[in-house]
């Protein structure tokens, strides 16, 4: 993982007003606050989706304005007109906000800007949205200012795309009320996740889990569901997804045998957890949490001589400094993804055209990190519902276009997915990581391209998990949206 | 049985973890009483100079060892206590504390600019994949190599402080400063070894430590609460119970994480808590230390007056308004929290400034409160405020009742305690029933704040928000600057003052102690609130230990006794640190440590900015023409703002630019309408103090006349005193010289 810190804050327009609150010595002291952030961000976001394969483009280079299998997603043209705020004849101002000012941890999820000034470059080198180029404004929230970015971004931005920040639950009324719609890359609190005016390229039910990977070990590994244990970081945001595991766990009719949180700050010994995980005789590991804490758990494990036939851990376990910190230590560890990680771009055309644009137009950047690939789908998908208004650019029109679509794979970048309805996608695949890297199972049967679909891929869960902000809350409705 | 004694192995290599950690710090406490809550982060940045040069250069491990705590870790002790700890003799224990946490957030800072955060630095174990088989489990060679550090450490402490002369001498140190100087000890020396020693103690406990947790900064630093909790079995000065103390823990982490009932969702988080659940019992156990007999504190807080009192709460809301009708939506997010943490800071105001208490947990009372008022607070009534009020000051008071006895630094370890237990583990319980009583707290996911209606009027805007707070900071700066001139306040500072006094007298401690323990817990709760209805939602995270530390620190770098003090820590952590990062990314990580740097730096003048500040600015005060025009300037400025006719910067430019022009044609009119009698400063010992000739000036013949005219002696000559009563009448005079006052007044900060 490239971390990049002291990168210079590229977009500065709005200066004035964005008086930065880097530094609250809180942050500074708070590491605790980052590896939080950290992981909020990635639980949060959409681990599993999926769906259809990719079909590769046609042979050769592809057009300009072709990404993956879309056609013409960006294009010259004669669009013209302030039709709305931020529109003007020749350009679109769209807001993008993440948090690598971050001072706990710098560089944090810097991946969602740089998917978004390379979809933005590319975009506009393709000639813009029928003519009219995007002009990015990167807003970093440095964790703790969400609520100051949306009102910034109300004040003056066209829509909000590919953003993804850890606090989002914040500013989500404000955002509301000034009728600012967003096409997520991914959302963290309950109020963002089930949000009014937002559609989303990988949605994140809150009553929903995808079970892909659950299921797939419950499969392979037979009679290890009968003595499953759960192990997660003791941080709200952790705790919340593995209470949602323990209620998925419930539904397949696992039997838990050891339950436990560990000091998301760290322990000084990993060997007691691992030790009480290794007599309650877990034969399955359930992990919410760091991929760096899971490391030092694994390779605690092996010390004493235990191994568990399988861990889960989280999509966030799909990152290279886990397999360097863990070592040898690192083996049968499965996550399901929706989006198709760098490693399989041989396999992938889109992926590879992915890394491609960065390459060329942002060689620093992290283009391995999975949240980029998830800010970068939201822009696609802006670009196509925008491209759909003509020169016609309303906020109710790109929205409503974005809506309609009810198959997107982000041009083969994930599985398919249904941004229409705010639903878990009902494909993925299951990764294994060993300390050799990363793979795809043998066991692994897809059932369309690199994913297996099912809707029994996805569990409903029965309790209550928080409620999104809608218009209502604020006294609005879908009529004033313009 | 197999599980037992599996899980006692674990304990206890677990334990010397936790014991060379401990007897590190215990090293330095007792052997200059003060409590190093950087103790971790130094063994951190060892931990982290140790990867350097073992790992990234690749030097031999015994050449790196030897280099990291023989040389470097030593080194770093000498540097600690020449450049800072020296400075801290004679100060109250809420100061020292603040340097030590100070140097804590400085250090964390410190390694992420020479270490960048976010790249992984594997460290492995010693002698990584090696273990001894002992029957029922086996124990990696670490483990084994960590059991027998702890041993030796135990033993080579025992023996240095005890069977060598330096060590005696140590020890003779903390007893009785001054007996020891008698006795011809060099008590510089001593405590020059003491954090060498301690230093390279912390090197050797993060170097063992490091390869369990991922190698940064925060949690490497902070971690090492478990072992506070260690050397408070030991009292904080015996070695073999700290010992004690660091199997107690490390068994019963041991053991939680085999025989806690996993069923249960209440109890799992128990475990990562149970160090400082284990510090807050054992604190109960802790003797009534003894009362504070001498306390010649170097602090000195002057009674607030009523003038000034009225003028800060005005100034207050002045600042507000100004900012409600200058600042964008924005900037009134931004600096919204200046009001409501501002309030949180003024509850430490008569809890640490008047009675000399030390608590840590007042942002989590803060948190208490917003809980009530997410709760009892819907369509916005105003119940929920007072409710926070009441919730915060019940839970205050019951964290009092059994640490009422407790003062200085085991009051602040348990109040720390108690806040990282609050935000490690009850703040995410889900709702449960206590008895009739139906708890929720934060919920799984956070909750929600609905802005304050009062008769119909909605505070649901930032602006109208930022007002609220600043109107209930005014009055709180009003009741705090009232209560000092109670009976109660008289009673809280003769408390600080002298306990033993105050006991001489019949004076029952324990109330007030729990009576002002209570109304910070109430001011914190409602700051707390305040803060929560700005965010709109809450999680427990902005209410947690680490957060409220800079508000700690700001309060007692700013004078912990002065009303003023809070403003100025709200104004510093939320509105000036965040305007000058946004000057640019190399401010931004500057100001990560700067809180940390002014921390540091209270310990050459331990009654904190504010003073001084004052201080500054009397010329000014004094003179009416110039803070009418002051005044009069910034007036116009402000309206020429309000008509749009000028920007934000040179409206803060203006401002700033008066105030400079009206302080310094004050200070020149001062100096001219009084001249200073014939060589101001220097103007000999009578004007000096005859208390200070000698001391600040060197001792002359006059000074012996003085001296022995104000004593009444008479007819002293150069070769001798020779005791003659003096005739009363002139001696009276020079006793009664306004003088005196002035040294009065300049008392406690020589």
């Amino acid at each position: 993982m490239i971390v990049r810190i002291g990168t210079p804050p590229r977009t500065r327009r709005d200066r004035r007003s964005t008086i930065a609150v880097a530094l609250l010595a809180s942050a500074a002291l708070l590491a605790s606050g980052c590896t939080r952030a950290a992981d909020e961000v990635e639980t949060g976001a959409p681990p599993t989706t999926a769906a259809n394969g990719t079909t590769p483009p046609a042979d050769g280079a592809p057009a300009a304005g072709d990404f993956g299998d879309l056609e013409g997603v960006c294009g010259p043209g004669d669009a013209s007109g302030a039709t709305a705020q931020g529109v003007t004849d020749d350009a679109i101002q769209v807001g993008t906000i993440a948090d690598p000012g971050f001072v706990g941890r710098a560089g944090l999820n810097q991946e969602i800007f740089d998917a978004s000034e390379v979809f933005t470059k590319w975009c506009n080198d393709a000639g813009g949205i029928n003519g009219r180029k995007i002009e990015l404004v990167e807003r970093d929230a440095k964790v703790t200012e969400y609520k100051q970015r949306i009102t910034d971004a109300c004040l003056k931005d066209f829509m909000l795309v590919g953003s993804g920040a850890v606090f989002d639950g914040a500013g989500q009324e404000e955002r509301l009320s000034c009728m600012l719609p967003e096409i997520p890359a991914f959302q963290v609190a309950p109020e963002a996740r089930d949000s009014d005016l937002t559609v989303r390229p990988l949605p994140t039910a809150l009553n929903e889990l995808p079970a892909g990977a659950m299921q797939f070990v419950e499969a392979n590994f037979p009679g290890s569901t009968e003595r499953v244990g759960f192990v997660t970081g003791n941080v709200g945001s952790l705790v919340f997804v593995d209470a949602q595991l323990q209620e998925g766990a419930e539904q397949l009719g696992w039997t838990s045998v050891y339950k436990s949180q560990y000091n998301s700050l760290g322990e000084a010994s990993w060997t007691p957890l691992a030790q009480a995980l290794s007599t309650a005789d877990v034969k399955g590991l359930v992990y919410t949490g760091e991929p760096e804490n899971l490391a030092k758990l694994l390779q605690a494990m092996v010390e004493i001589g235990y191994e568990p036939e399988w861990v889960l851990g989280g999509t966030n376990m799909i990152d290279q400094s886990f397999i360097d910190i863990g070592g040898d230590a690192v083996k049968n560890v499965f996550a399901v993804t929706g989006v198709v990680p760098a490693f399989l771009a041989d396999q992938n055309p889109a992926t590879q055209q992915y890394l491609d644009l960065f390459a060329e137009y942002v060689p620093e950047g992290k283009a391995e990190a999975l949240l980029g690939y998830n800010s970068f789908s939201a822009w696609l998908l802006f670009a196509t519902a925008a491209g759909e208004c003509g020169s016609d650019v309303t906020r109710k029109c790109v929205l409503e276009a974005a809506q309609n679509i009810t198959d997107w794979t982000g041009g083969g970048l994930h599985s398919a997915s249904n941004p229409s309805q705010n639903q878990f996608p009902r494909c993925g695949m299951v990764i294994e990581i060993n300390a050799d890297g990363f793979r795809i199972p043998d066991d692994f049967e897809p059932t369309d391209g690199l994913f297996a679909c099912s809707d029994a891929g996805v569990l409903i869960l029965k309790n209550d998990y928080g409620t999104g902000a809608t218009l209502e809350s604020v006294g609005k409705s879908l009529d004033d949206l313009e | 049985m197999d599980k037992f004694l599996i899980f006692t192995i674990v304990g206890l290599s677990l334990s010397a973890i936790y014991a060379v950690i401990a007897s590190g710090l215990v090293l330095t406490y007792t052997t200059t009483g003060i409590f190093n809550f950087a103790h971790g982060a130094i063994g951190m940045l060892a931990a982290f100079a140790y990867w350097q040069v073992r790992f990234d250069w690749g030097w031999p491990t015994p050449v790196a060892l030897v280099v990291v705590i023989g040389v470097l870790a030593p080194a770093f002790g000498l540097i600690l206590e020449r450049g800072i700890m020296r400075g801290l003799n004679g100060t109250s224990e809420a100061t020292k504390l603040v340097v030590s946490i100070s140097l804590l957030v400085g250090l964390i800072g410190l390694a992420n600019l020479m270490w960048e955060p976010g790249q992984s630095r594997p460290m492995r174990t010693f002698f990584q994949g090696e273990s001894i088989d002992l029957g029922v489990t086996s124990i990696t060679y670490h483990a084994a190599i960590t059991i027998v550090v702890a041993v030796l450490v135990a033993i080579g402490l025992r023996w240095l402080l005890y069977r060598t002369r330096i060590g005696v001498s140590m020890r003779a140190n903390v007893d009785d400063r001054s007996l020891t100087l008698l006795n011809g000890a060099r008590p510089d020396r001593i405590a020059l070894i003491s954090w060498a020693t301690g230093c390279a103690l912390a090197a050797v406990g993060g170097i063992l430590i490091a390869p369990s947790l991922s190698l940064e900064a925060g949690s490497l630093s902070l971690l090492i609460v478990n072992a506070y909790a260690a050397a408070i079995f030991g009292r904080l000065r015996s070695l073999p119970l700290t010992f004690v103390g660091a199997i107690v823990i490390g068994l019963s982490e041991g053991y939680l994480g085999a025989y806690l009932p996993s069923d249960n969702r209440y109890l799992a988080g128990l475990r990562p808590a149970a160090a400082v659940v284990i510090l807050f019992l054992a604190l109960l156990f802790v003797p009534n230390p003894r009362l504070r007999t001498r306390s010649q504190l170097r602090e000195y807080f002057p009674s607030p007056s009523r003038v000034g009192t009225v003028a800060l709460a005005g100034s207050v809301i002045a600042l507000a308004v100004v900012m409600v009708t200058t600042l964008d939506t924005t900037s009134l997010i931004s600096y919204g929290p200046i009001f409501p943490l501002g309030i949180v800071a003024l509850s430490l105001v008569p809890l640490v400034g008047y009675a000399g208490q030390i608590s840590l947990a007042q942002l989590t009372f803060g948190g208490i409160g917003a809980i009530a008022v997410a709760h009892h607070g819907g369509g916005g009534s105003p119940l929920g405020l007072v409710l926070a009020m009441v919730f915060a000051a019940a839970i205050g008071a019951i964290v009092a009742l059994p640490v009422m006895r407790l003062s200085g630094i085991y009051l602040a370890l348990a109040t720390a305690a108690f806040a990282v237990a609050m935000d490690r583990w009850l703040f995410n319980l889900p709702d449960f029933d206590l008895g009739p009583l139906h708890i929720s707290l934060f919920g799984l996911s956070g909750t929600k704040i609905e802005p304050l209606s009062l008769f119909g009027y909605q505070f649901d805007t930032p602006g109208r928000q930022l007002l609220l707070s600043a109107v209930v900071f005014a009055l709180m700066i009003v009741l705090v600057a009232g209560l000092r001139w109670s009976r109660f306040g008289r009673q809280l500072v003769a408390m600080r003052d002298s306990e033993a006094a105050c006991a001489t007298f019949g004076l029952d401690l324990r109330w007030p102690r729990v009576g002002v323990f209570t109304l910070s817990a109430a001011i914190a709760g409602l700051g707390g609130a305040l803060y929560g209805m700005q965010l709109g939602s809450v999680t427990p995270g902005r209410y947690d230990l680490l957060a409220g530390l800079p508000i700690f620190i700001l309060v007692i770098v700013a004078g912990a006794g002065m009303v003023g003090g809070a403003l100025f820590a709200g104004i510093s952590l939320y509105g000036l640190i965040p305007l000058t990062s946004a000057l640019g990314p190399l401010f931004a990580k500057i100001n990560t440590v700067t809180p940390g740097l002014v921390g540091i730096g209270l310990g050459r003048n331990p009654s904190g900015a504010i003073p001084v500040m004052s201080e500054s600015v009397g010329p000014l005060r004094r003179n009416r023409p110039a803070l009418a025009a002051m005044v009069a300037v910034m007036v116009g400025a402000y309206v020429l703002r309000l008509a749009d006719v000028i920007d934000n910067w040179p409206f803060v430019g203006l401002l700033a630019v008066s105030f400079l022009a009206a302080s310094t044609v004050a200070r020149v009119r001062d100096q001219r309408t009084t001249p200073a009698p014939a060589g101001g400063e220097s103007a000999g010992p009578v004007d000096q103090g005859i208390k200070w000739a000698g001391v600040t000036a060197p001792w002359t013949a006059a000074d012996l006349s003085a001296m022995n005219a104000s004593l009444a002696f008479d007819g002293v000559g150069r070769d001798g005193p020779v005791f003659v009563p003096a005739a009363p009448s002139p001696s009276r005079d020079s006793r009664s010289d306004p003088s005196d006052d002035r040294q009065e007044a300049h008392d406690g900060r020589p």
